[in-house]
């Protein structure tokens, strides 16, 4: 795993498994969704 | 609890406070001390924050909330998984490439001493007054229903946390936190297999769901907008990510977890292992509690969970009123019981009629039961003004203790000693690391040796311990233990998280102005909370708002006025 250097900002470090860290921020977001999804589902279905 | 429960019990307390002695034994860097070495990776991160916000509190009140009121208290972490990604954007990279040790030095750098002083102090009154109760709440639980002596709970819970935090500091912090974390996983994960193997063996998993489904008990998600309601949707979303982020962003105890190591990307990364996976953790927390409430459909439920109390209650003058209570209880359990079954037949059936039918009949004996719980907790009260008649702190522990096996038993007990230890432990941390490095070391000792920090820093965390230690032994039983810590850190965070923002996104705005801006907000925060019926996820909201409105409007009238003067 690269690190970042002073010369290196941490925003332009490949980061791991997502390539950059907007797409990371971006996968949390839609593993809330999803998340909140499935709670909304359960407490809907067996209501 | 039976002599392999405490082997279980002791043997790994004792096992993970050695790892911790033993990975920092030749280590004598102040730096390893305050901020950890390069051996702590993202995933030793990810779980020492995670064991960091889990506290004891978690795994005994939390079921027992979820027990009582259903789901809903999975609402309040909603807003994390974005205020985490705030805190991953925003706050670390300043961290990391201004090298400080402590969230305040930064308001240092960018305001003033004063300013700084005030976010640390702030700080270290709250999460001074938290590490005491992190440490008296499963004291107070374990000693009443183990028979075992408060003081030598609290000062087991205690003394074991403060010796290896304060001898090994951050990295031993962080690197006994994961074994804890997987410790507590481990036994949540067994006592949920346990709770399914114990229910009725003609009962499918699918028909407990449905059951508890139609008592009201999974009602994770109200997307109601009523300010009153603790727990809703837009409460958790907007008042819970300002929670989370105050508590992850200027809390110390959590930025020091996620700064050890010293790598941006393990920073990030454990972070971002949070947002993902707290929502899904909290969720089963409460899924246990809901099963637990499922198995009492079957098995006849203590009229007061706190037993002691209630046995010593009923050698009183109204143990006849009690024991009245308990045979109305009894009857009305039986007729429930039959009213479950009727339930899961009609179930079967998939006759919509008869479902509702029976989940009518089925509530109704749920609220005679909850209203004869209603008037035993009067008749307790009135035995002993003084007692908290809220038993859900109790419910799953005594579950544990009356239907799981030996052994079990004493690796649930390890649970709550290693969740309570892994929080009181970053809180010490932090509290020690906060008072040499933003007092200590810049008001009375400005040029000592790293040496003498190294010793300042210990003194002082085991100082931190023996004041937490020292309220544990004092303090007294509040409402319920995990609102009472979420209270205590909304009532300071807003304020604090203001000054942060204020810090990054009003450039123009200056110490003096965000300073007057902060104490005012504090004051009006501590106002409303003794004057209105807010829930407290607002006051986050409100402290913080108020900071960012009133220091821009003072840097430009007030202190505006001053700079030119």
């Amino acid at each position: 795993m690269k690190e970042p250097s002073e010369n290196s900002p941490a925003e332009n470090v490949r980061v791991p498994l997502f390539g950059t860290w907007r797409k990371a921020y971006i996968a949390v977001a839609i593993a809330f969704v999803a998340e909140v999804s499935l709670f909304y589902f359960v407490s809907r279905f067996f209501s | 609890m039976s002599g392999l429960d405490y082997a279980v019990l002791f043997s790994t307390l004792l096992a993970i406070a050695l790892y911790g002695w033993w990975k920092t034994r030749a280590d004598h860097d102040l730096g390893h001390y305050l901020q950890g070495d390069s051996s702590i990776r993202w995933g030793t991160i990810g779980l020492s924050v995670m064991a960091t916000q889990a506290s004891a509190i978690t795994f005994l009140s939390t079921p027992g909330q979820a027990y009582e009121s259903g789901m809903g208290f999975v609402q309040n972490y909603f807003g994390l998984p974005f205020a985490l990604i705030v805190v991953c954007a925003v706050f670390i990279p300043i961290y990391h490439r201004l090298k400080v040790v402590t969230a305040y030095e930064y308001l240092g750098q960018r305001f003033d001493q004063k300013t700084r002083l005030l976010g640390a102090f702030l700080f270290l009154v709250q999460r001074g007054l938290a590490a005491g109760i992190t440490i008296y709440a499963p004291a107070i639980i374990l000693s009443a229903l183990l028979g075992w002596n408060l003081c030598l709970t609290i000062l087991l819970a205690g003394l074991f946390v403060v010796l290896y935090t304060t001898l090994g500091g951050t990295t031993a912090v962080s690197h006994t936190q994961k074994w804890q974390m997987a410790v507590i996983l481990a036994g949540m994960g067994v006592a949920f297999g346990m709770i399914l193997y114990r229910l009725p063996s003609d009962l499918s998993f699918l028909q407990a769901v449905s059951v508890a489904g139609k008592m009201g008990k999974l009602n994770a998600v109200d997307f109601s907008f009523d300010f009153q309601k603790r727990y809703t949707f837009w409460s958790g979303l907007l008042g819970g990510f300002f929670l989370a982020l105050s508590y992850f962003g200027t809390d110390q105890s959590q930025v020091q977890r996620y700064l050890a190591g010293g790598s941006i990307v393990g920073s990030r990364f454990g972070l971002l292992f949070n947002a993902v996976l707290k929502l899904p953790m909290q969720f089963f927390i409460l899924f246990i509690g809901v099963m637990v409430f499922i198995f009492f459909q079957f098995e006849k439920p203590p009229l007061f969970f706190n037993q002691p109390a209630y046995e010593k209650a009923s050698q009183t003058e109204q143990g006849g009123k009690l024991a009245a209570l308990q045979t109305r209880y009894d009857q009305v359990f039986a007729e429930k019981q039959s009213g479950v079954r009727a339930l899961t037949t009609a179930m079967e059936t998939r006759s919509e009629p008869a479902i509702a039918a029976a989940t009518s009949e089925l509530r109704r004996q749920q609220g005679e039961l909850d209203t004869i719980r209603g008037e035993t907790k009067q008749t307790l009260k009135a035995v002993d003004p003084k007692l908290e008649t809220g038993d859900a702190d109790y419910v799953f522990i005594s579950f544990v203790l009356n239907y799981l096996p030996h052994g079990i038993i004493g690796l649930l007990i390890a649970v709550i000693f290693c969740a309570a230890m892994s929080s009181s432990a970053s809180e010490l941390n932090a509290l020690g690391s906060t008072t040499v490095v933003d007092f200590y070391r810049p008001l009375l000792h400005p040029n000592a040796s790293d040496q003498h920090y190294l010793i300042a820093s210990k003194l002082l965390t085991a100082l931190w311990g023996g004041v937490a230690i020292s309220f544990a032994l004092f303090a007294n039983l509040v409402e319920n233990l995990i609102q009472a810590i979420n209270i205590l850190g909304s009532i300071f965070y807003g304020s604090i998280l203001g000054i942060f923002l204020v810090a990054f996104f009003l450039r123009f705005v200056r110490g003096s102005a965000v300073f007057t801006a902060a104490i005012t907000s504090q004051a009006l925060v501590l106002v409303l909370f003794y004057t209105t019926k807010i829930g407290y996820l607002w006051y986050n909201v409100l402290g913080c708002v108020v900071v960012l409105s009133l220091s821009a409007l003072f840097e430009k009238t007030i202190f505006r006025a001053r700079a030119r003067a």
